[in-house]
């Protein structure tokens, strides 16, 4: 593919709203995580909660939107100016010509899940066998989130929803470069936005994968996640097309993506780590780039015992022990369909500031494992080249390469 | 605009049962009346898979079933796109019914079915394929802008993309809220070049069914059926929305068609049928 710029980009997770705050957390080793006290759910687990939300109020037009997941994407939306950054794009481009793939899990499902029970989220009870109290297109439906960003900006370029569980927003920029590539659009808004919901908590509590202690990716004693709510965006161009990284210090480049699939397990991954290794492998080859040239890998490091098992495997598999990596699910904990976003965030802000996060929580590495996790900080680092993984239920995976440069290394 | 081809389809619609039904009932050969799509659908998955995956899934199974039986894939060297408007509403009826209860026991099974890419899931676990899989979903539209994710795809990667469309009745009190009159499933193997044989990736010996230039468009008036029963059909599930696209391929009608009806219109213009054009 030929390498897209992210003229800008912003992050909203239980670490802070905004790309400073979340960069402030991962230079302090500050945790967005505490014990659960969403809602009456009872379980004994650590979340990863986005405070604010509930005090943020759609527009008078987008009213019937109004549910948890858009209320954290309208949140996120008003930081690091990338309002501005959209309208620019609109201008240059005609409103037309911006594309809008957004990827989530589960959209504005908890306003429905309340409604089942009685209730109406942030309104008086009321019958669930009352229908009228379910906006379905506009909160229910996952394309809903795309549909709201769409509205938002006036925008009537083409727009979709993937939803591959843990990977959906991971997707979204391979789906946003192809249609750039294809010439269907100029510009894409990509990111991913997921929230807090009954389903999702009480569903990886059925399947044993949630910990009761706080998540502790690669630790000898990793017991499971911490479920985190988060939304990130980017808007990707031709570098050719925006004078944007004249602007920046150091300009970041989406270089390429691997996806697959591991053709194995609904819900556990691949014992040896297949998919992974093709997605990876195919990252590389995508972005003519060899192992040794990453300089990072933000791992998807959920902190349930299977995943980051297979996961070091499949990174010995295609990485030497010498590339430095590490989850960045101990700030804010597994954040679902929006993890390939926050990750993608991350990786940016990482390269653009010569910062690789520790493993947050990590008290005693597995000993097993291989890859060369970070265990302290580094001082006096230059990051150039970044991989991040996102995998998923249904054995979807995707790993995007992120580069300060848009030249073959 | 796009170009590419169209090798395969596969169908499963109240009174179609496939896509020689289709092509039959289409080209008039044989009336139409509606059926019921039958509740038992057969799939590729073996008997301990198939007890645990949902109707849902079994609906879009059984379509990409028909297409292999059909034609032959190189499974691997491939791309999958699943087009469903909501995911598994009667899963996530299951789930929040159970969440309404004492003590919400979610059934684990349940959960890891209620991912919107479930289908595709299974599906690479029958078809034994680490070929890349994208579920996607644009509301009443997604069919249409399923297919033109499936020409990008199958274009910027010059490989085959199989896309596979499903929608299921949803359970009250959703289908109040959605309501869909039947199931409908269908599958379309798009290919990148003429000539291009998925399995070998050399030169195909068969014919294509037709030539696909899928574009986006504004201000078209949308495709619809002619016959007023096929027409009741295009309107009973999102995602049969396709039938005048699929109706002209069997009957080779040249000419331009136009989707959505919320979203940017999509237009798929066809043209080099197999054999014989319709004048």
């Amino acid at each position: 593919m030929n390498p897209l710029i992210l003229s800008n980009f912003t992050v909203t997770t239980a670490a802070g709203c905004g790309n400073q705050a979340n960069l402030n957390a991962l230079i302090e080793q500050k945790s967005g995580l505490k014990k659960n006290d969403f809602l009456d759910i009872e379980l004994d687990t650590w979340i990863g909660r986005v405070n604010d939300i509930e005090q943020c109020i759609l527009p008078q037009s987008l009213i019937h939107y109004q549910c948890r997941n858009n209320q954290l994407a309208c949140l996120a939306l008003h930081h690091d100016d990338f309002i501005n950054t959209v309208q620019r794009a609109k201008k240059q481009y005609g409103s037309h010509r911006v594309a809008v793939f957004m990827g989530t899990s589960t959209s504005g499902i908890l306003s429905t899940e309340l409604a089942y029970r009685g209730l109406v989220y942030n309104q008086a009870a009321t019958h669930f066998k009352n229908p009228d109290t379910i906006y379905f297109r506009e909160q229910h439906n996952s394309f809903s989130l795309a549909d709201f960003i769409q509205h938002y900006f006036h925008l009537t370029g083409p727009a979709q929803v993937i939803s591959t569980a843990c990977s959906s927003s991971a997707k979204v920029f391979a789906s946003a470069s192809r249609y750039i590539e294809a010439g269907l659009c100029d510009a894409a808004i990509v990111g991913g936005v997921d929230s807090l919901c009954l389903t999702t908590m009480y569903g990886f509590n059925s399947l044993e994968l949630i910990s009761d202690d706080i998540c502790r990716p690669a630790d000898k004693n990793r017991k499971g996640l911490s479920i985190g709510e988060a939304a990130a965006f980017a808007l990707l161009e031709k570098p050719q097309n925006t004078d944007y990284s004249s602007n920046m210090d150091k300009p970041v480049y989406l270089r390429s993506y691997g996806e697959s699939s591991d053709a194995y397990h609904m819900s556990t991954p691949h014992p040896e780590g297949l998919g992974a290794i093709k997605a990876m492998q195919d990252a590389l080859s995508e972005a003519k780039l060899t192992a040794a040239q990453i300089d990072y890998i933000n791992l998807h490091g959920t902190a349930t015992p299977v995943n980051d098992k297979v996961e070091d495997i499949a990174l010995n598999h295609v990485f030497s022990n010498q590339t430095r990596c590490s989850s960045s699910k101990g700030w804010t904990g597994h954040t679902l369909g929006a993890a390939g976003a926050v990750e993608a965030v991350y990786s940016t802000l990482c390269i653009q500031n010569d910062l690789l996060p520790v493993s947050l929580n990590t008290q005693q590495l597995d000993p097993e494992f291989k890859a060369n996790i970070i265990e302290n900080p580094l001082s006096n680092i230059e990051v150039h080249t970044i991989a991040s993984n996102s995998f998923g239920f249904g054995g979807n995976n995707c790993c995007l390469i992120f580069s300060d440069s848009d030249e073959f290394l | 605009m796009i170009s590419l081809y169209i090798k395969a389809i596969s169908i499963i619609a109240p009174g179609i049962n496939n896509w020689d039904e289709a092509q039959a009932v289409f080209s008039q050969k044989k009336p139409y009346s509606s059926a019921k799509v039958a509740k038992k659908l057969s799939t590729m998955l073996p008997p301990n898979e198939s007890r645990r995956c949902s109707r849902t899934t079994q609906l879009a199974l059984s379509s990409v079933q028909q297409l292999t039986e059909q034609v032959s894939f190189d499974s691997q060297n491939i791309r999958y796109v699943f087009s469903s408007c909501n995911g598994d509403l009667t899963v996530f009826h299951h789930i929040s019914s159970a969440l309404a209860q004492e003590g919400r026991p979610v059934s684990p099974i349940k959960f890891h079915n209620s991912v919107h890419n479930a289908p595709a899931g299974y599906a690479s676990i029958v078809l034994q394929s680490n070929a890349p899989s994208t579920s996607i979903t644009a509301y009443k539209d997604s069919i249409a802008n399923a297919l033109l994710e499936a020409a990008v795809q199958s274009t910027i990667s010059q490989q085959p993309c199989l896309l596979t469309a499903y929608d299921e009745v949803p359970p009250e009190p959703l289908h109040s809220l959605f309501p869909i009159a039947d199931d409908f499933s269908c599958s379309l193997l798009l290919v990148p070049k003429k000539n291009l044989d998925p399995v070998s990736n050399k030169n195909y010996k068969e014919e294509m069914l037709c030539r696909l230039d899928i574009s986006i468009t504004h201000k078209q008036k949308i495709s619809i059926m002619e016959q007023e029963s096929l027409e009741f059909l295009r309107c009973s599930n999102p995602q049969a929305k396709i039938l005048p696209l699929l109706s002209a391929i069997a009957i080779k009608k040249k000419g331009t068609l136009y989707f959505n009806d919320n979203q940017q219109q999509i237009a798929c213009k066809l043209s080099e049928f197999s054999g014989e054009a319709f004048e």
